[in-house]
């Protein structure tokens, strides 16, 4: 997939044989052997084989990061134009050996002789070592997953089930009708037959959510995170290619939008924080930075981890409690308005191939920026490890 | 006609830019709106547009506005519902479909009754006699027949394909067909939404365009599926029944497809005759005029395309050049040609021989118009044919227009514009030939 999608860049805007100044492709669950991802793929697009390339990894924000990279050397001169790029299969994970099996074999590979090969084969053997070991989307410091931690923070922001399933059906018809408009036309490329992304369900109802069970937490009753609310793991693959304006004017491309800032926060979700409530923390510091409010945005781009973390981030820029406690704001951010949320759905109803969900949304909000002639969108990622990672883009 | 194109997008000029003035003054002409005007028409639900107002008022004279066509809008139905995909009207009733369970009845601009399907997201509505069919995302066809003592009452009476056939085809092996990569499924059940549907009243075939790269032909009498055709390499987006047999099918793979319908004793089978056309943008959809004699097909990059009939032959006949994004759906009736597009508006182009004339630019929908129904309108004058288009968008409402097929006297026109100052030549939709 991330050939595919760069090859696609490469068609899309001529690129064959052309060296980038840098190929940022990141992927979350990897196998070892994808060490190299970013340069083993970048060989196979067309590129020119003389492009850098770098593999990266934030959790889910690893696409946008990528993007802030590129754009970064972008703008300090270093180079002229890259592609930031993501892909993930949470379809065919890599599943590993425990760590008596892997001690014995790298054991048994050091030894010399046979003979030393098969004592220590055979050394206390037991058949349990056999058994694989599955990767996890637990936090390591908390053994919690994500979607528990989302559960305590739905608790204490007091969302509610209704306001979540709600947040996500508009998210699944926003998408059925940007398929309909042909949005997608020109950003999806088919892959092994798939044309369209296949968690969507146009229709879905609020009653066939409220059916579904908490997904999280089974036993207190008080559950209200559900698979219908979540975003579902999926594959899939995500490329932008970022330039500077010379560039882009040599080559007689269109510019859709422009990347103009980043920035990136990390909660202490260990000791108590919301693990999914860094954007919180970062966008202050964007708009304090660029001199806008909360408000001063045509699209939000807020990435549906759950449906309870968009909604409790937003709860929280609208608390003058947690704004002037938390953020050390004198003021709350105040609300957004929710008809320029996540105008075409996000990943409750597209899926979540964790890296690549950052170079989506920056497609997507920059093709958004384009049809609309002028603008700004926020883009707001929630990651594992309790970080965040935000952008604004303009036109 | 390149001056007359000029000046008649001009009036549509005047009519956007009026609009967005009128938005602050009251319309008070209460004959021209009978929605607005009676409280016992009144309904929550109504909502009348500021646009409704005849642009060119109050600044024409009388003897002006006697020559000036009533072209505009007439009112906007809110539900608030969902985003509408489709639509279809007969005698002045309106069905919309949206991505809710509601199918939703319209009569004199209020809402009449409404029925719930099981499957949401209807995305094709066909009137027949006293049937409605609906298409819908799950790849069914569902059949409602009215109740002739109360025409609210609608009552689901069959399904295509029909519980039993489902049931029979299933036993048998060579009934399964592989419809994506390690997955079959009967041939009978569309395999993916169900985008478009057309009737053949003449023969009582239903045509079912989807997703799924087929187009099926169920006979209406008994709910049988008499044919499936494997018809393009991506989803079918458009399908239309025409004269003598043939059938046009459009696809995201960027072709239009001619078939020709053969029967053989009880089989029919849909014979592949031409493609008429191959490009890079999806076919996004496709309409017929009544006579057969002219195709038009719109597709993702904005453009229609459209063929004409010569010695029985269809030739390639011109473009037209009228929106800044995807065409969504298209009508013909009469004279016009209507193209619906994701930029929010709708093109009126009139047809006179082998040339297209933009007559205007509807607008006012603030999201992309996505399907398209037409009505004669029976209170028509003497020499001036009305016709009443309803326009279903993803801004979740539906628009009432009435559009003549008169093109406006362009002086009057030109010098209103004049004297309004607001003039612009350039930003026109053209038609290429």
């Amino acid at each position: 997939m991330s050939v595919k999608v760069l090859g696609a860049l490469v068609e899309r805007y001529g690129l064959h044989g052309v060296e980038l100044g840098e190929v940022a492709l990141g992927a979350v669950i990897k196998h070892a052997s994808d060490w190299n991802l970013a340069r083993e793929a970048l060989l196979s697009s067309g590129l020119a084989a003389t492009t850098p390339g770098i593999t990266t990894a934030r959790a889910c924000g690893t696409s946008l990061d990528n993007a802030i990279i590129v754009a970064n050397k972008i703008a300090v001169g270093q180079i002229e134009a890259g592609i930031a790029a993501g892909s993930d299969t949470t379809s065919d994970v890599p599943i590993v050996y425990g760590t008596r099996l892997r001690k014995r074999l790298l054991a048994i590979n050091r030894a010399k002789a046979p003979l030393d090969k098969l004592k220590i084969a055979l050394h206390r053997f037991s058949l349990k070592e056999l058994k694989p070991s599955f990767p996890g989307v637990a936090e390591p410091r908390t053994g919690k997953s994500m979607g528990d931690h989302c559960e305590q923070m739905a608790k204490q922001w007091q969302v509610g089930r209704e306001a979540q399933d709600r947040l996500a059906l508009d998210s699944h018809r926003k998408l059925a009708a940007a398929y309909e408009a042909g949005f997608f036309e020109d950003l999806i490329v088919p892959f092994r037959g798939i044309r369209r992304d296949g968690f969507l369900r146009p229709d879905s109802s609020l009653e066939k959510l409220a059916a579904l069970k908490p997904a999280f937490d089974k036993t207190s009753g008080r559950g209200t995170l559900t698979a219908g609310n979540s975003t579902g793991l999926s594959d899939g693959a995500a490329a932008v290619l970022l330039a500077s304006e010379d560039w882009a004017a040599q080559r007689g491309l269109k510019v859709q939008a422009w990347f103009r800032d980043a920035e990136v926060a990390a909660v202490d979700f260990v000791h108590g924080e919301g693990l999914l409530m860094a954007p919180t923390v970062a966008v202050p510091r964007l708009l304090r930075r660029n001199g806008l409010t909360l408000q001063d945005f045509d699209y939000y781009e807020i990435h549906e981890a759950f449906a309870a973390q968009v909604l409790c981030t937003l709860r929280a820029w609208e608390s003058a409690d947690y704004c002037k406690q938390r953020l050390g704001l004198d003021a709350p951010l105040g609300a957004i308005d929710p008809a320029k949320l996540n105008v075409h759905g996000s990943s409750l109803a597209v899926g979540h191939p964790f890296a690549a969900t950052g170079a989506r949304i920056v497609a997507t909000l920059a093709k958004l920026l384009e049809q609309k002639g002028s603008g700004r969108g926020l883009i707001s990622i929630c990651t594992a490890g309790g970080m965040g990672v935000t952008a604004i883009l303009e036109r | 006609m390149r001056g007359g194109e000029k000046r008649s997008t001009n009036m549509l000029d005047n009519s956007i830019s009026n609009k967005s003035s009128s938005s602050s003054s009251e319309v008070d002409d209460s004959s021209r709106l009978s929605c607005e005007g009676s409280p016992t028409m009144m309904s929550p639900w109504n909502q009348t547009s500021p646009f409704a107002k005849p642009p060119w008022t109050p600044n024409f004279s009388e003897n002006m506005s006697q020559n000036v066509p009533q072209s505009g809008l007439i009112c906007s139905l809110v539900r608030e519902e969902g985003h509408i995909y489709s639509l279809a009207s007969k005698d002045g009733t309106l069905y919309t479909g949206s991505d809710s369970k509601n199918i939703r009845v319209w009569k004199n601009k209020q809402e009449f009754s409404a029925f719930k399907s099981k499957s949401g997201l209807v995305k094709a509505i066909i009137i027949s006699g006293d049937k409605i069919y609906t298409g819908h995302q799950d790849g069914k066809v569902r059949v409602w027949k009215i109740n002739p003592n109360d025409l609210s009452m609608h009552k689901r009476s069959g399904t295509f394909p029909a519980f039993f056939d489902i049931f029979k085809a299933s036993i048998r092996p060579k009934n399964y067909v592989e419809v994506k990569r390690n997955r079959t499924a009967i041939w009978i059940k569309h395999a993916d939404a169900i985008s478009c549907l057309s009737m053949n009243q003449e023969k009582g075939l239903l045509y079912s365009a989807s997703w799924d790269r087929t187009f099926k032909v169920w006979r209406v009498e008994d709910s049988k599926c008499l044919d499936s055709v494997k018809a393009h390499e991506d989803a079918v987006n458009s399908v239309v029944s025409s004269m003598e047999g043939i059938v046009y099918t459009g696809s995201a793979d960027g072709t239009v497809k001619v078939w020709k319908r053969e029967q053989e004793g009880k089989v029919v089978r849909h014979v592949l005759t031409r493609t008429l056309l191959s490009q890079e943008s999806a076919v996004t959809a496709l309409a017929v005029n009544d006579s057969g004699s002219v195709v038009y097909c719109g597709s993702s990059d904005g453009i229609v395309n459209f063929w004409e009939m010569e010695k029985e032959l269809l030739s390639h006949s011109g473009v037209l050049k009228g929106h800044k994004l995807a065409v969504l759906c298209l009508a013909v009736a009469g004279k016009l040609v209507f193209s619906g597009s994701a930029d929010k508006t709708i093109c009126v182009w009139r047809r006179e021989g082998a040339v297209h004339t933009c007559l205007s630019v509807l607008a006012g929908h603030t999201g992309p118009v996505k399907c398209l129904a037409v009505e004669e309108d029976s209170a028509v004058e003497a020499g001036d044919k009305k016709w009443v288009v309803y326009s279903g968008s993803l801004d979740k409402s539906v628009k009432v227009w009435k559009v003549s097929e008169i093109v406006p006297d362009m002086d009057r026109m030109a010098l209103m514009q004049q004297n309004n100052g607001k003039f612009d030549w350039k930003s026109l939709p053209s038609a290429k030939y």
